[in-house]
């Protein structure tokens, strides 16, 4: 669509500049005109303000560690914010780059809530050294059983937050399945039933052995896997 | 022993911003070869220390070293599309954009001077990138990587394809889904990542090695001593490490369901008992390092090598 000098592509290279409030007078008219004619350039607008209000929404958080595993002894003291509900978009509105901009930017907004959310929950389990099975959703989470009440409250709700997360990056995959090449799809979901396995059996060893750290790691292990894998899938660029 | 896997979303940042840049050379059409739609044979400056970007869709990126300050690039682009280069003070960038939606395969060829930073991303096809000398970002989706030559840092990444790096003084992260993910001759720290592929370590003199497949076996054999930590773990894969003579490691073996085989005499400590969960752990030399090896199905392997790393 066009709309005077400006096109669509135009106004996408600079909508960023356009929010971020740089444009020089002329170009922030050009743009601010595209807008009101398109309604295609407007959602897209409103989409990426949305996303970047949720950033700003979200606490101060430092990036995981590469051994962030060990300082799990030290509490952390960052609150757990869950991002507002952000389904992937089905229809065609976005377009080329977008979605899997959108989508990288949204998996890392969420990395950070993920990770001091499991460091909660870590930290509750490797405070008791006690574990106890507990089905929650249909996926088998770990709880500490001798926990303190607000313990086992932190970890519910990071567990919860993890299959949330989990869930929503399932439905970004199979929103863009059409958009990805069928083969690289096929290596994702191949190896997420290989994660899919590990978990499995983790957790099955874990029932019967509670007090393994040898079981716990390879299942956090295979969980760390799993959202790493599609944080990926869901930022995959198009086959095209 | 937990630790964080990293990310591969650096792979598609990268490969995003590749293809928003402002508008270099043109195509040109009508070049000898039918099947070439788009040329691109030039040469710019960069000096040490400069970052060279190859973006592409398609096709195969080769970086070998040259000479000098100059950077030689050679690409062509099949069947449709353009290439947008553009060169600036602190390096050069190259990327291809479809023209009337069509965008066919690229082939990139580009000598760099030693010490500039590499970055190349493609979502399908190979990338190879040879004694560089100095940082080098390589990600795909579909397709090999290999790296060879490189300083400082390396990140080498592929979804369903193996991932090479030999022969280079760098930190080194490399990481795969599908495929193999290999390290040879590297000194510096080391982390391999993969989910159904191998990850072989060999020839590694390290501080910091690690290596996490799921259904995949994994290889060691490098130096395990001083202050270093080395941690090698699969869910059903086996689980091979070589000591070299002269390791002091303070070693940690558990497995669920798998066997522990080793010709390491293995002391156990005053009260020291296989736990219910098959956790041992023992001293090698003075037990400076921190060695730990995990899998819960697959076997475990602890040999004496012959290297003394």
């Amino acid at each position: 669509m066009m709309d005077g000098s400006v096109s669509c592509s135009d106004v996408e290279a600079l909508l960023d500049g356009w929010m971020d409030g740089t444009l020089d007078a002329a170009e922030r008219a050009r743009v601010q005109s595209h807008l009101d004619g398109c309604a295609q350039c407007a959602a897209l607008a409103g989409d990426l303000a949305a996303l970047r209000a949720q950033a700003r929404a979200l606490p101060d958080l430092e990036a995981p560690a590469a051994r962030m595993w060990e300082g799990i002894a030290r509490r952390i003291e960052a609150r757990v914010v869950t991002l507002s509900p952000t389904p992937a978009r089905p229809n065609g509105r976005w377009r080329g780059w977008q979605l899997p901009a959108a989508a990288a930017a949204l998996v890392l907004l969420t990395a950070g809530v993920t990770s001091v959310a499991t460091m909660h929950w870590m930290d509750g389990q490797r405070a008791t050294r006690t574990i106890g099975g507990v089905e929650t959703g249909g996926s088998a989470t770990f709880a500490p059983a001798a926990a303190t009440a607000a313990e086992a409250q932190i970890a519910r709700r990071a567990s919860a937050t993890y299959d949330q997360e989990i869930a929503r990056l399932r439905a970004i995959l199979a929103a863009r399945r059409s958009d990805l090449d069928s083969a690289t799809v096929a290596v994702i979901e191949h190896n997420l039933a290989v994660i899919d396995t590990a978990i499995q059996q983790s957790s099955e060893a874990l029932a019967r052995d509670p007090g393994s750290t040898l079981l716990l790691d390879q299942w956090n292990d295979a969980r760390d896997k799993q959202l790493e894998l599609l944080r990926t899938a869901a930022a995959l660029p198009r086959r095209s | 022993m937990r630790r964080r896997t990293a990310l591969l979303i650096p792979l598609v940042l990268g490969f995003v911003s590749s293809t928003a840049w402002a508008q270099g050379k043109g195509h040109k059409r009508g070049d000898r070869d039918d099947d070439i739609v788009a040329r691109l044979d030039t040469t710019v400056t960069v000096q040490r220390g400069g970052r060279v970007s190859l973006g592409i869709v398609s096709g195969r990126i080769i970086v070998t070293a040259g000479s000098g300050s100059s950077v030689r690039i050679h690409a062509t682009l099949e069947d449709g599309g353009r290439f947008r280069f553009r060169a600036t003070d602190s390096g050069a960038e190259l990327g291809v954009e479809a023209d009337d939606h069509e965008l066919g395969d690229a082939h990139v060829e580009v000598s760099v001077p030693a010490g500039v930073l590499i970055a190349a991303n493609t979502v399908s096809g190979d990338i190879s990138v040879r004694d560089t000398r100095g940082v080098v970002e390589a990600h795909t989706v579909s397709g090999d990587v290999a790296v060879t030559g490189a300083a400082e840092r390396v990140s080498a990444e592929s979804v369903s394809g193996d991932v090479e790096v030999r022969g280079v003084t760098a930190s080194v992260r490399a990481q795969s889904v599908s495929g193999n993910v290999q390290a040879e001759n590297v000194s510096g720290d080391v982390q391999g990542e993969t989910v159904s592929g191998d990850i072989i370590l060999h020839d590694v003199r390290s501080r910091s090695a690690r290596a996490s497949t799921t259904s995949g076996d994994v290889e060691y054999d490098g130096t395990i001593g001083g202050d270093g930590r080395y941690e090698f773990q699969s869910h059903s894969g086996d689980v091979r490490i070589s000591l070299p003579s002269g390791a002091d490691a303070t070693v940690t073996v558990e497995t669920f369901s798998g066997e522990l085989d080793s010709d390491v005499p293995i002391t156990l400590q005053p009260g020291q008992v296989m736990t219910p969960s098959r956790r041992l752990s023992f001293k090698v030399g003075n037990g400076s390092g921190q060695l730990s090896v995990r899998s819960f199905s697959g076997d475990i392997t602890i040999r004496r090598g012959s290297g003394a790393h």
